[in-house]
C-alpha cells in the first residue's frame, strides 16, 4: 500500500515536472554516452590490450603498467611538468579574465566596451594550429617579440628552443587566446550587481576602486570560487594540442606533459595499454585535487560545489 | 525531501537505461565491425566473365595522400579494376602528414580498410594482430605474388614468424630512386668562383664562404631533427654514422647513435651550428617552412628528396632568375669513404591486409590480379584503348589524345596521374616508375627522376638500406619496448650536442646510457635473430 502510494506519488512528479525531465534528458543522455559509456575502455589499463583480441581477449595484468610508469625515468619529469603548468595557468591564467571583466566592467562608453569585448573574443575562435603557428611566428629569432625588444638593445632569441621560455611563452598565449571568452561568465555575474548598493557605496564616499572591492568583487565571489573548483578539478589537463604543438625535442625537459607522453605512447607507439595507465593516473590525479579544492572551499568560504 | 529523492531515483533509472543502450551498441559495433561489413555484395547482371567474383564486392584502401598529386576517388584505373574483377577498391583518402595517426586511430576503432600502406615498425602493427597471415593463401591462390618471393632477393627478411604479413611493392623497371642527396645552390658557387665541394670538409668550407657572401641567407636548410639525426635516409649514412640497428663491417649489428661514427657526425653538426651555417631554429621548422625557405633564396644547400628540386626552382626563378639546384657527388667523409642509401631495388614501400578483411581468399586472388600484367597495367596506364593502347611488342604506349591534352596543362607528370589514379603517389603494387616519363618536366634544367638516375647510376657509392632480420613475437615486442624507452631520451640528448647545450665530451657517457637502458639488448635480439635467419635458409 505504501508502495503504491509511493509509485504514484513518484508518477504525478514526473507528469508535473515532464518538460523539465524532457529538458533534463538531453544532457543526462549526452554525458552516459560519451563521458559515462566510453569509461568502460579504461579497463585496458588492467589490461595486455591487443586490438584484435579485443578487451574482452586480452589478458588481464593488474597493475603491471602502473608500475611501470611509477618507476619510467620520465615520471616525475612528467608530474613536475603538467602541475607546474597547471599551477602556472591558475596563478596567471585564472585571475586574468576576473581582472578584464572589472575592467571592461568599469568602461562607461557602450561602443568602446563591446569593441574591447568583441575583439578580446576573436582568439577563442581561431583554430589551434593557426593560434601556434602564430606563436611559432611571433617567438622566432627574426619574429615579431624579438623584433620588439631588439629595440631595447636585447639579444635575439629563439624561444621556443629554450627549456626555461616555455612556460612563459605558453601561459602568455594562453592568456592572450582566452581571456575574453573566459571573461563572459563573469561580466554576466557582474551585471547581476544590485545597482542600489553601489550607489549606497557612492553615498558613503566610496571610490571606484574601493566599490570595486568592497561591493562588486563580493558579489561575484560565489562564482569565482565555483570557476576555481572548477579549474583545479582540471589542473592536469594542460591544452593538451597546444603543447603537442609547441614542444620539440630541446624542450621536453619543460614541455612534455602527461597528456603529450599518452599521446606519443598510445597513439604513436601502440602502447595502448599502457598510454590509459597513464591517462587514469591523470584523472585520478586531477580527482583529488578537485575533492581536495572543494573541501577547502567550503571550509574557508560559503561556496562550494558539493 | 520524498520527492526530490523520487526525481533522483528516476534520474539514475533514465542514467542505468542510457547506459545499457549505449553499452548495447557498442558491443554490436564491435561484434560486426569487420571492415568489410558494409561491403556491398549485389548480383552482378553484367558478364562475369574472366571477374574473380560472380557478386559485387567492395575492399576498402588506406591511401595516404601527397599535395602533389591528389587523389580522384573516382579514378579511372578503379573502374578498369572492378570491371575485370568485378571488385571495387574504396579509397579512404588520408593526408599524408596524418597517415600515422590518422591510421592508429582507424585501427583502435575498428575501422582499419581492408589494404592498407604500413604506417609504422611492420612488427609493431604485427603485434596489435592486425595483420592477415599469407603464407598458405598466397601459395594456393597467388603465383603472381609468389614468384616475387621466390626471386626477389632478401624479400623473405620481411617476413614475420616465418609467415607472410606485409607484401611489398614492387618494381617492374629500373629503380631511378638513390635516396635523398647533397643539393646546393650552383649558381651561387659559380657566382662566388667555389669549386664544387666532393667532400664533406669541403662542403663545410663553401658553405661557410656562402654564409658571408650572402649574410640575408642561412646556407644550411633542414625540415626537423628527423632528417639531420634520425631517418635511415639521413646524411647520417653519408657521414659513415647510423641511427638505428646497422650491421657493421663484421656483418653484426650494432646500434649506430651510441658509435663513435655517430659522435663524429654530432661534431660536423654542432660545428655547422655554432658558426650558423645550419638554421639554428630547424627544430621549428616543417616542411611547409622548409620548401618556402629554400622557394625564396633563405636556404642555399639541403640534403634531402632530390624530387623537391623542381618544385621549389619554379617559384625561386621569380625573383632570381639565374637560380639553380643541382645534386653533388656523393660527398666523402673523413674517412674517405663515399656511401649514401637508397631503397632497396626491387621493392620499396609496404603494405598490409586487415585481418578482418571480409573473405581472405577473394583478397589475396585480388592481391595476385593487381600483381599480374593487367593489373600493372591498370595501375601504372589506366584503360587500354581510352589510356594507351599495346604496340605491336606487346608494350603499353601512351595514346596520342592523351599526350596532347596532358602536354600542355601545368604540372603534367603530376596531373596525369592523378586524373587517371596511377602512379607511385596512388598505388601500385607492381611499379613502372618509367611509365609516364613523358609527362615529365623538360624544361631546360629540370632535374627530374631521370637525370638523377643517370647522374648517379654507375656510382658504387650508393647502396641499398639494409633489411633487419625477421624477429619473433617476444623480441619485436622487446624491441618496441625498448625503443619506447630510449628514442625519447635520445632525441632530447642529441639535439642539444648539435646546438651545443651539452658538450660532446658528454657522448661516450649518453652512449653507456643507452647502451645500459636496452641498447645491448637490442643489439643482442638483432644478432640472435640475424643467426637464426642466416641458419633457416
Amino acid at each position: 500500500m505504501m508502495e503504491s502510494s509511493r509509485w504514484m506519488q513518484a508518477r504525478r512528479n514526473i507528469i508535473r515536472g515532464k518538460y523539465l525531465y524532457l529538458m533534463l534528458a538531453l544532457p543526462v543522455v549526452y554525458f552516459a554516452l560519451f563521458k559515462y559509456g566510453p569509461m568502460y575502455g579504461v579497463v585496458i589499463a588492467f589490461k595486455d590490450f591487443k586490438v584484435y583480441d579485443g578487451i574482452m581477449g586480452s589478458d588481464w595484468v593488474g597493475l603491471k603498467y602502473f608500475k611501470r610508469f611509477l618507476s619510467d625515468p620520465n615520471f616525475w619529469t612528467l608530474v613536475k611538468n603538467t602541475i607546474v603548468l597547471g599551477l602556472y595557468m591558475l596563478i596567471f591564467g585564472f585571475p586574468a579574465p576576473i581582472l578584464f571583466a572589472l575592467l571592461v566592467n568599469e568602461i562607461r562608453q557602450k561602443w568602446y566596451k563591446k569593441t574591447v569585448q568583441s575583439i578580446s573574443y576573436l582568439p577563442h575562435f581561431i583554430s589551434m594550429v593557426v593560434v601556434v603557428s602564430m606563436v611559432v611566428t611571433f617567438t622566432k629569432e627574426d619574429g615579431l617579440i624579438n623584433q620588439i625588444t631588439g629595440l631595447f638593445g636585447a639579444e635575439p632569441i629563439s624561444f621556443l628552443l629554450h627549456a626555461e621560455w616555455f612556460r612563459t611563452v605558453f601561459v602568455a598565449s594562453e592568456i592572450w587566446q582566452t581571456i575574453g571568452w573566459s571573461s563572459i561568465i563573469y561580466l554576466a555575474a557582474l551585471s547581476g550587481v544590485n545597482p542600489e548598493e553601489t550607489e549606497a557605496a557612492v553615498i558613503d564616499g566610496a571610490n571606484r576602486l574601493q566599490q570595486m572591492r568592497y561591493v562588486v568583487l563580493p558579489a561575484i565571489t560565489p562564482t569565482i570560487v565555483i570557476m576555481f573548483i572548477m579549474n583545479i578539478g582540471s589542473i592536469l589537463d594542460v591544452s593538451f594540442e597546444k603543447v603537442l604543438l609547441l614542444q620539440n625535442p630541446s624542450i621536453y625537459e619543460t614541455a612534455d606533459v602527461i597528456s603529450t607522453y599518452v599521446f606519443r605512447k598510445g597513439l604513436e607507439g601502440f602502447q595502448y595499454s599502457f598510454a590509459t595507465a597513464v591517462g587514469l593516473f591523470n584523472s585520478i590525479v586531477n580527482l583529488m585535487f578537485l575533492v581536495a579544492a572543494n573541501q577547502l572551499a567550503r571550509k574557508f568560504g560559503n561556496s562550494s560545489l558539493w | 525531501m520524498r520527492k526530490s529523492k523520487t526525481a533522483f531515483s528516476w534520474l539514475i533509472a533514465v542514467l542505468a537505461v542510457t547506459l545499457v543502450v549505449s553499452g548495447c551498441s557498442q558491443g554490436s559495433n564491435n561484434s560486426s565491425s569487420s571492415p568489410s561489413s558494409s561491403a556491398t555484395e549485389a548480383s552482378n547482371e553484367g558478364d562475369t566473365s574472366g571477374r574473380l567474383t560472380d557478386k559485387d564486392v567492395e575492399f576498402t584502401i588506406a591511401m595516404s595522400e601527397n599535395s602533389l598529386q591528389p587523389i580522384n576517388a573516382d579514378s579511372p584505373s578503379l573502374k578498369v579494376i572492378y570491371e575485370k574483377t568485378g571488385i571495387k577498391l574504396k579509397p579512404v583518402i588520408i593526408p599524408g602528414a596524418d597517415y600515422a595517426t590518422k591510421m592508429n586511430t582507424l585501427l583502435v576503432s575498428g575501422e582499419l580498410p581492408d589494404f592498407f600502406l604500413l604506417w609504422g615498425e611492420p612488427m609493431d602493427i604485427y603485434d596489435t594482430g592486425a595483420l592477415l597471415p599469407m603464407r598458405e593463401l598466397i601459395k594456393e591462390n597467388a603465383p603472381e605474388l609468389q614468384k616475387y618471393y621466390d626471386t626477389v632477393e632478401n624479400l623473405d627478411r620481411t617476413m614475420i614468424m616465418d609467415d607472410i604479413y606485409t607484401l611489398p611493392m614492387i618494381r617492374a623497371d629500373e629503380n631511378y630512386e638513390k635516396g635523398t642527396l647533397p643539393i646546393i645552390r650552383t649558381d651561387l658557387l659559380e657566382e662566388q668562383g667555389l669549386e664544387t665541394p666532393t667532400t664533406w670538409d669541403e662542403l663545410y668550407e663553401v658553405l661557410l664562404k656562402l654564409r658571408d657572401a650572402y649574410p640575408d641567407s642561412i646556407p644550411y636548410g633542414a625540415r626537423g631533427d628527423n632528417r639531420l639525426l634520425v631517418d635511415t635516409l639521413s646524411p647520417l649514412r653519408s657521414l659513415g654514422a647510423h641511427y638505428d640497428l646497422y650491421p657493421n663491417a663484421d656483418g653484426n649489428w650494432e646500434l649506430g647513435r651510441a658509435q663513435t661514427s655517430y659522435k663524429k657526425a654530432l661534431e660536423l653538426y654542432n660545428k655547422m651550428y655554432e658558426n650558423k651555417i645550419l638554421d639554428n631554429e630547424y627544430l621549428l621548422v616543417d616542411t611547409q617552412a622548409w620548401l618556402e625557405g629554400l622557394s625564396s633564396g633563405k636556404y642555399l644547400f639541403f640534403y634531402d628528396n632530390p624530387v623537391f628540386i623542381d618544385r621549389v626552382t619554379q617559384p625561386l626563378k621569380q625573383i632570381q632568375p639565374n637560380a639553380k639546384f643541382e645534386p653533388l657527388p656523393i660527398l666523402a667523409n673523413d674517412e674517405g669513404e663515399r656511401k649514401n642509401y637508397k631503397q632497396p631495388d626491387h621493392y620499396f614501400n609496404r603494405w598490409g591486409v586487415n585481418k578482418r578483411v571480409s573473405d581472405p581468399e577473394l583478397a589475396v586472388k585480388f592481391l595476385n590480379w593487381l600483381y599480374s600484367e593487367e593489373g600493372m597495367l591498370a595501375l601504372n596506364y589506366g584503360e587500354e584503348g581510352v589510356h594507351y593502347e599495346l604496340d605491336s611488342a606487346g608494350q603499353p604506349q601512351w595514346k596520342q589524345e592523351i599526350v596532347d591534352k596532358y602536354s600542355n596543362v601545368e604540372n603534367p607528370f603530376y596531373t596525369i596521374q592523378s586524373d587517371i589514379g596511377i602512379g607511385e603517389l596512388f598505388f601500385t603494387p607492381v611499379w613502372k616508375s618509367s611509365a609516364a616519363d613523358q609527362f615529365k618536366t623538360t624544361d631546360e634544367g629540370s632535374i627530374s627522376p631521370l637525370y638523377i638516375h643517370n647522374m648517379y647510376k654507375d656510382d658504387p657509392a650508393i647502396i641499398s638500406i639494409p633489411q633487419l632480420p625477421p624477429f619473433t613475437q617476444e623480441e619485436g615486442a622487446e624491441l618496441k619496448e625498448i625503443r619506447q624507452a630510449i628514442n625519447d631520451y635520445s632525441l632530447v640528448q642529441l639535439n642539444k650536442f648539435v646546438s651545443g647545450a651539452k658538450d660532446l665530451s658528454e657522448f661516450e657517457q649518453f652512449a653507456k646510457e643507452i647502451m645500459d637502458k636496452g641498447g645491448s639488448r637490442m643489439e643482442q635480439i638483432a644478432n640472435e635473430a640475424e643467426k637464426r635467419f642466416q641458419e633457416s635458409k
